[in-house]
């Protein structure tokens, strides 16, 4: 994750982590500081006033934490109660309302050597951990059209565990097809496939 | 603080179209995002070479001018990345759709994009090239192991006369049964001409 | 010329070869191009396989591929057709024309070496001597109208005279060839010789073979002797190719053949051939045994099932075999195993009493695996109801590609759908069948019968295709003749009329020979063609049959009127 906004890290292009890191905390100054009233933008003055509360995006939030000019409280979802659903049974939140990037502004909270977050790391996993099972069971049986309970289900997942669920059903798809020695079968390319389709539909509006 | 929830707009968009498809080029954000930098750049250049002010409230310009900063380089950060996305995207059209284009796609495209488009198939077709002592080989056939010589296809849609490897021309037109080589056919099920039918 | 060899004359040419078959929309051609089709790929010869519904479209579509063959095969079109003059290909392109209609047009049997015709000579038929068709005109009417008949010597006189007789020999000998309309051998069956005289014949060849003979027979183009003489080749074909199969044992010893539970994998998975005696009631096993007892021709015929009296009596017959009407009207699988197993003894006691004597025939049934049995005619009419589906969003070539389909083992599903869709086509025939003999709609207008199916009729755009239309003109003759009473419908042929919804402004007549005499030689296609240049009329006959033709509808009067002087 960034551990500051000066240096490149590994996921400085992906998009997921970008959109992620603008998710907006509550932020309460500590001291006062001229001129950067363009931050907030409910004020019209062009300081900042201590004890003032914000909406700030985190990712800037970062930069006032790092210099003690600012506190923040964690974002819905990483707080003690909230840990504490997660400790007893993680399957039944739904981790894509919390934030569709739960896990990767998880991962960013724990970098920043918060009081909470070696807490957060360790819900993190333990979050991951006691979901998997739910993931690996739909994805490696489920038939090959979604039905509303699969689609139910993944609307529920984080950006991260919809990823691996995609890629595990990718996988089964091929088994089955080796199975049904669909393999020798070529087809025409997805996105042309999908093209066509679309093409199609359009023309069916019309 | 408007302007980067509309700079992370730009990255929003990109993620929820459908992963394969690019939309449409969003010229007014970009150049919205450039202006914001330069004015950024231009407020903190202001900040840094005002010397005139005492120390207490130059602690706080050095802070002002670290959080605009900041900022200019959360917004290069989603420019690059949208762009980027971009590129990679078109990338793998060309292994999908061939060197040609549908006029669907392409419509799409900045004129950047297409001449960025158009350097990476000639470096692929020129790396092809060099491959296999000199003859050539193309890489998006074949893709999977191929099992029979000859197949059974069928064809999708009107497209003429097509001439094979051996100088014959073969005459596709829509719902006829064809045996053919493999090899000349894979090209044309790619591209959704034909089909392979299974006995 | 004729191809008595077909492995040497024509199958060794085609090695490293491209071939182009154009196919005929009948069950028998399909049959016989899904043959082909394994053969070729057996040997990689290339082919390109169109399916061709009229004279235009065989026209278009050889304009389209004539550059890039040499070979073309013509399955099922053709024979009949003077194929040079109507395609006027290159000289090196050759022609092979496998196709059961007769008689074949003289100028392919004379055409030499481009035109070949695969077809026994005794098969053809008895073509003209070559000396009676053609003669050499050098001496020909040069001196025909410059001199009067004063000035000629005796002797140009005498040359004159024997050319005129010539020439009407000629024409009386022509008449009389094409004078009837009759059918040659299956062309599926054709081919399954060749193939086993490749050494490459198997049980699913031999089913395509099967399907394409029992098309011939269900359709009234072949009548019973000559299919009692397929029928003895196709037992002992079953019979040998049955055997190897059960030879083929890797791993215990000889198991009979209705081991399937512990026969190896493999041949679990291939499809078994049998030849029984079978109830001919129409699909009766993909349907309930009421219904099907209903739409069987000679069943309903011979019960009458139009009047309430005769539905009655059919009722009677399914009580006196113990089979409760609730049971009858479920799904035939779904009986009492226990009616299910004896129904055919119960039946066979009864075919006396109630006069169905054609009830319990031969028949052949394929399985494969533990899921599908299908009877010969199953699949006949299934195939047959997919090529004429009267669905409008399919495309004719695709409704061709389809009905192949459902002939290959592994899409039994697209069978399944052509079986359903033969259902409705044959609810729609009794019908139609039953209107008219309710409403009178058949009358005489002299020398034939005739019925005019009404424009708007709801399924009018099932009758449009010729194969159901022949079915409707079959099943609608015998239940006129069984109604009426009197001796003089036996000998009369019946016309029937109905409106082309594929082709609008036009309507399709179909003519079918009377119930005395022979039904599968048939005159109408030569009277039609007749009729029609009597009224200066353009008649276009189908490819199908040449029984079938199209005309524009407001013709109709005139062609009758032209019809009876014909025929009289």
């Amino acid at each position: 994750m960034d551990s500051s906004a000066l240096t490149i890290s590994h996921d400085y292009l992906d998009i997921d982590s970008i959109i992620a890191v603008n998710t907006k905390v509550t932020t309460k100054m500590e001291s006062t500081v001229c001129k950067l009233g363009f931050i907030d933008p409910a004020c019209d003055s062009e300081n900042i006033v201590k004890n003032t509360k914000l909406e700030l995006p985190i990712w800037l939030t970062r930069e006032l934490y790092n210099d003690g000019l600012a506190t923040f409280e964690l974002p819905k979802g990483y707080n003690e109660s909230f840990r504490q659903v997660l400790e007893a049974d993680a399957n039944v939140v739904d981790l894509h309302r919390l934030g569709p990037n739960y896990y990767r502004l998880g991962q960013f909270l724990a970098a920043l050597n918060l009081p909470e977050s070696t807490a957060i790391a360790n819900c993190l996993v333990d979050t991951f951990y006691q979901r998997l099972r739910r993931i690996m069971d739909f994805s490696s049986n489920s038939p090959t059209s979604l039905t509303p309970e699969i689609g139910q289900f993944v609307g529920k997942l984080d950006n991260e565990e919809v990823k691996l669920f995609e890629e595990s059903r990718k996988a089964m798809e091929k088994f089955k097809a080796w199975e049904d020695r669909r393999i020798e079968k070529i087809l025409s390319n997805e996105l042309v496939t999908k093209l066509r389709k679309r093409k199609r539909a359009a023309m069916e509006l019309d | 603080m408007n302007f980067i929830d509309r700079c992370v707009s730009l990255l929003k968009e990109l993620s929820s179209s459908k992963k394969d498809f690019l939309p449409v080029y969003n010229n007014e954000i970009v150049s919205e995002c450039i202006t914001t930098m330069k004015r950024l750049f231009e407020e903190n250049q202001k900040e840094a070479l005002d010397t005139s002010t005492d120390s207490a409230s130059s602690q706080d310009g050095f802070i002002v001018v670290k959080i605009r900063h900041s900022i200019l380089l959360f917004i290069k950060r989603c420019l690059i990345a949208y762009h980027h996305e971009r590129l990679n995207r078109l990338k793998k059209l060309r292994w999908e759709f061939g060197s040609e284009l549908p006029t669907e796609v392409s419509c799409n495209l900045t004129p950047k994009e297409i001449e960025w488009f158009a350097k990476y198939c000639s470096n692929l077709s020129d790396y092809m090239g060099r491959l296999n002592e000199g003859r050539g080989f193309d890489l998006t056939l074949n893709r999977t192991a191929p099992k029979r010589i000859f197949i059974q296809v069928r064809c999708l849609q009107d497209h003429g006369d097509h001439e094979l490897e051996d100088g014959t021309t073969v005459c596709l037109q829509k719902d006829n049964l064809y045996y053919l080589p493999f090899s000349q056919c894979e090209k044309l099920i790619h591209q959704g001409i034909i089909e392979q039918v299974s006995d | 010329m004729f191809i008595q060899d077909l492995g040497k004359e024509f199958y060794e040419l085609l090695y490293g070869q491209r071939i182009l078959v154009l196919v005929n929309y009948d069950v028998d051609a399909t049959c016989a191009a899904k043959l082909l089709s394994s053969l070729f790929r057996s040997d990689n010869i290339l082919f390109t396989i169109v399916p061709i519904l009229d004279a235009e479209d065989l026209f278009v579509t050889y304009t389209a591929h004539r550059a890039s063959v040499k070979y073309i095969l013509l399955i099922n079109i053709g024979a009949s057709l003077d194929i040079v003059e109507l395609l006027e290909p290159e000289d090196e392109q050759v022609f092979f024309i496998a196709d059961s209609h007769r008689p074949v047009d003289v100028y392919n049997a004379y055409r030499g070496n481009q035109v070949r015709l695969l077809m026994k000579n005794d098969d053809a038929g008895e073509i003209p001597s070559y000396e009676d068709l053609f003669r050499d005109s050098d001496d020909e009417d040069d001196d025909e109208g410059s001199q009067s008949i004063a000035g000629m010597t005796l002797e140009q006189l005498e040359k004159r005279q024997e050319r005129r007789t010539w020439n009407e020999k000629r024409l009386k000998i022509l008449s009389e060839y094409h004078e009837f309309n009759y059918y040659g051998e299956s062309v599926a069956w054709t081919f399954f010789n060749l193939a086993r005289k490749l050494g490459k014949d198997s049980n699913e060849l031999l089913w395509l073979a099967i399907v394409g003979i029992y098309d011939l027979r269900l359709t009234g183009r072949i009548d019973r002797n000559t299919f009692k003489g397929y029928l003895g080749q196709l037992k002992s074909h079953v019979k040998r190719l049955g055997d190897l199969k059960s030879n083929v044992n890797l791993f215990r010893e000889a198991t009979p053949i209705d081991d399937i539970f512990n026969a190896p994998a493999g041949r679990r998975s291939c499809i078994s051939v049998t030849h029984k005696k079978d109830l001919q009631l129409l699909l009766y096993r993909h349907w309930n045994l009421h219904d099907s007892l209903k739409h069987t021709m000679h069943v309903s015929c011979q019960f009458r099932v139009w009047h309430l009296r005769g539905y009655k009596r059919l009722l009677e017959f399914l009580a006196e075999l113990g089979i409760p009407l609730r049971q009858s009207k479920q799904k035939f699988a779904c009986m009492d195993l226990e009616l299910r197993k004896h129904i055919q003894e119960w039946v066979s006691d009864l075919t006396e009493k109630y006069g169905l004597s054609k009830i319990i025939d031969d028949t052949f049934e394929a399985s494969h695996g533990f899921k599908y049995k299908f009877v010969a005619s199953d699949v006949v009419y299934g195939v047959k109801a997919l090529l004429e589906s009267p669905n409008k969003e399919l495309s004719p070539k695709e409704k061709f590609m389809k009905a192949l389909d459902s002939l290959s083992w592994t899409k039994t599903d697209v069978l399944i759908e052509g079986i359903e869709l033969a259902k409705l086509q044959h609810s729609a025939i009794l019908k139609a069948v039953h209107d008219i003999i309710e409403m009178r709609a058949i009358e005489s207008a002299g020398p034939f019968l005739h019925t005019i199916i009404p424009e708007g009729a709801p399924d009018a755009k099932l009758f449009s295709y010729p194969g159901c239309l022949i079915a409707l003109a079959r099943f609608a003759l015998e239940a006129y003749v069984v109604s009426v009473r009197r001796k003089r419908v036996l000998d009369l042929p019946l016309i029937v009329v109905t409106p082309d919804v594929n082709t609008p402004g036009c309507s399709l007549a179909v003519g079918i020979p009377p119930v005395s005499q022979d039904p599968t030689k048939n005159l109408f296609g030569t009277a039609f063609i007749e009729a029609g240049k009597m009224i200066n009329c353009q008649i276009e006959v189908t490819l199908y049959d040449m029984c079938v033709v199209r005309f524009p509808s407001e013709e109709r009067s005139n062609l009758f009127e032209a019809l009876i002087i014909q025929l009289r």
